[in-house]
């Protein structure tokens, strides 16, 4: 193993066994079990269940598909979850290339490894930790769900499910939806870390730590408010990521806009490592 | 020779805090840097260990040039000012996670520096728990236990106790045996007297005194 592999080991294991990843982690499960709890377990046991079980098939019933955490876009739970995705991405790792360059310690693994090797280190822990922390949740609210509501198929003409005919990727949610919702697990990993490596870019010119955490989150408001009034909500950061659109979009606008934040943080961060100085 | 610096010169936000540096070191000896704070001292062993990029001259290590030839001293043992670790770390595990990086030593090796600076390597107690004396001991530790060629150490006897500051001389002397070039800064001139070989005197960015044993 070279010394580019055992940095990124180092800086993953770093990542992944800190208390603030354990906490971010903990606080997104918090949110998809409270959500699992008010919403899917009632619909599982409802009426409508019941009467479906009983052989009457009345209505469409509810599926895991409309019911679990990435499947509504109305509970508060999901909002909520949404909302706070940015900060929850950030408090595992993201601030780590702050502390590292203040205390000195960036210094200390850099005189061994290297620039670059530390720097792509870094960038892997911290986008690997972002991507993982907010997946999880979602991943034990659809297998909890799961337990209660059928993996029933959806069905357009029910009109119980919260993707539209004209929403992006319609035909898949249809069509084959449990591909639709790794998809969306897949968006929403790169661009919880896209989000938080933003963290590691702007470290170098942040005063202190908890800028440095809140930065993305508040970024992610303003730019959410500002897409809003200007007719775009659909495009807001975290609202691209839902799998139960409220509005919407062009699955091209959004990887152009995903890929030239990616684009401009790599620049950002690719400089620093060449103009690094322990001063 | 082992290191060279020639006519190195560093202004940061226009204040020039080197001045025109040249010295040739050799390996299997101890140099002495002293000086006032802010004479140098710092900036001169950030700019060897690749820390700094010189605004003019060079350092060359072992025939190859830092920053051109490579980013880094191949092999560098490392103190700078205030030892940097991770906080909810032992003083074991922080220096297993930096060893890990090069691979070139194994646990037995921590243990063994641990012990010789006087630090005990079962200690559970995490790195942000310990005394500034013990923070000071890792710190020697983490630059003298891959046995570095290049050996630079910044106020090792900062916070130490007479029993911490005499485990400092011997490893100090251990690296000087081995065949390491040891540079130590430090304000107080009789440890510097008592550790180096040779002495330079930095003030204002520039050498501006060299002294061996019989000359100090």
């Amino acid at each position: 193993m070279n010394t580019s592999l055992r940095m990124m080991k180092t800086e993953c294991r770093r990542a992944f066994g800190s208390r603030l990843f354990a906490a971010a982690l903990v606080a997104g499960l918090a949110l998809a079990l409270a959500h699992l709890v008010t919403i899917a377990v009632p619909y599982g046991t409802g009426d409508v269940w019941e009467v479906w079980r009983g052989g009457a098939k009345g209505a469409y019933p509810f599926s895991v598909y409309n019911t679990w955490m990435g499947g509504e876009n109305s509970s508060a739970f999901t909002t909520l979850y949404y909302f706070l995705l940015p900060l929850l991405a950030c408090v595992p790792f993201a601030d780590s290339g702050y502390t590292d360059l203040k205390s000195g310690y960036a210094a200390q693994m850099i005189s061994r490894a290297g620039r670059s090797a530390y720097c792509a280190a870094k960038v892997l822990a911290v986008a690997l930790s972002a991507g993982t922390v907010v997946l999880v949740p979602l991943v034990v609210n659809f297998l909890g769900t799961l337990l209660f509501v059928p993996l029933l198929p959806p069905e357009a003409a029910a009109g119980t499910f919260f993707v539209g005919p004209s929403a992006a990727f319609a035909d898949v949610f249809y069509g084959a939806p449990l591909v639709y919702c790794g998809l969306f697990a897949l968006l929403t990993f790169c661009v919880a870390g896209i989000i938080a490596c933003l963290c590691v870019a702007l470290a170098p010119v942040m005063p202190n730590r908890f800028l440095v955490l809140v930065t993305p989150f508040l970024l992610c408001t303003a730019a959410s408010f500002v897409l809003a009034g200007s007719g775009l909500a659909g495009y807001a950061p975290t609202e691209v990521l839902m799998p139960a659109p409220r509005f919407d979009v062009q699955p091209a606008v959004v990887a152009v806009a995903y890929g030239l934040i990616a684009g401009a943080e790599a620049v950002a961060i690719a400089r620093h490592a060449r103009t690094f100085e322990a001063l | 020779m082992y290191l060279t610096i020639e006519n190195l010169s560093k202004t940061i936000k226009g204040a020039l805090v080197l001045q025109d540096i040249n010295l040739s070191l050799d390996r299997g000896k101890v140099y002495g840097l002293r000086g006032k704070n802010g004479s140098g001292k710092t900036m001169l062993m950030r700019a060897i260990a690749g820390l700094i990029r010189p605004t003019a001259g060079y350092v060359r290590v072992n025939g190859q040039v830092i920053g051109t030839d490579v980013s880094f001293p191949p092999s560098i043992g490392l103190l700078l000012e205030n030892p940097a670790f991770i906080g909810s770390y032992t003083g074991f595990k922080n220096l297993q996670v930096l060893a890990g990086i090069q691979a070139r030593i194994d646990d037995e090796k921590i243990r063994a520096t641990l012990e010789a600076v006087g630090l005990d390597p079962h200690d559970r107690r995490p790195y942000r728990k310990y005394s500034l004396g013990m923070k000071q001991r890792l710190g020697v530790a983490c630059a003298v236990m891959e046995d570095p060629d290049l050996v630079l150490l910044d106020e090792p006897t900062n916070a130490l106790d007479p029993a911490g500051v005499a485990q400092v001389r011997t490893l100090v002397s251990a690296c000087k045996q081995r065949g390491a070039l040891v540079l130590v800064a430090c304000h107080d001139a009789d440890e510097l007297d008592l550790l180096a070989d040779e002495v330079f005197t930095m003030a204002e960015g520039r050498i501006v005194n060299s002294a061996t044993g019989s000359t100090r």
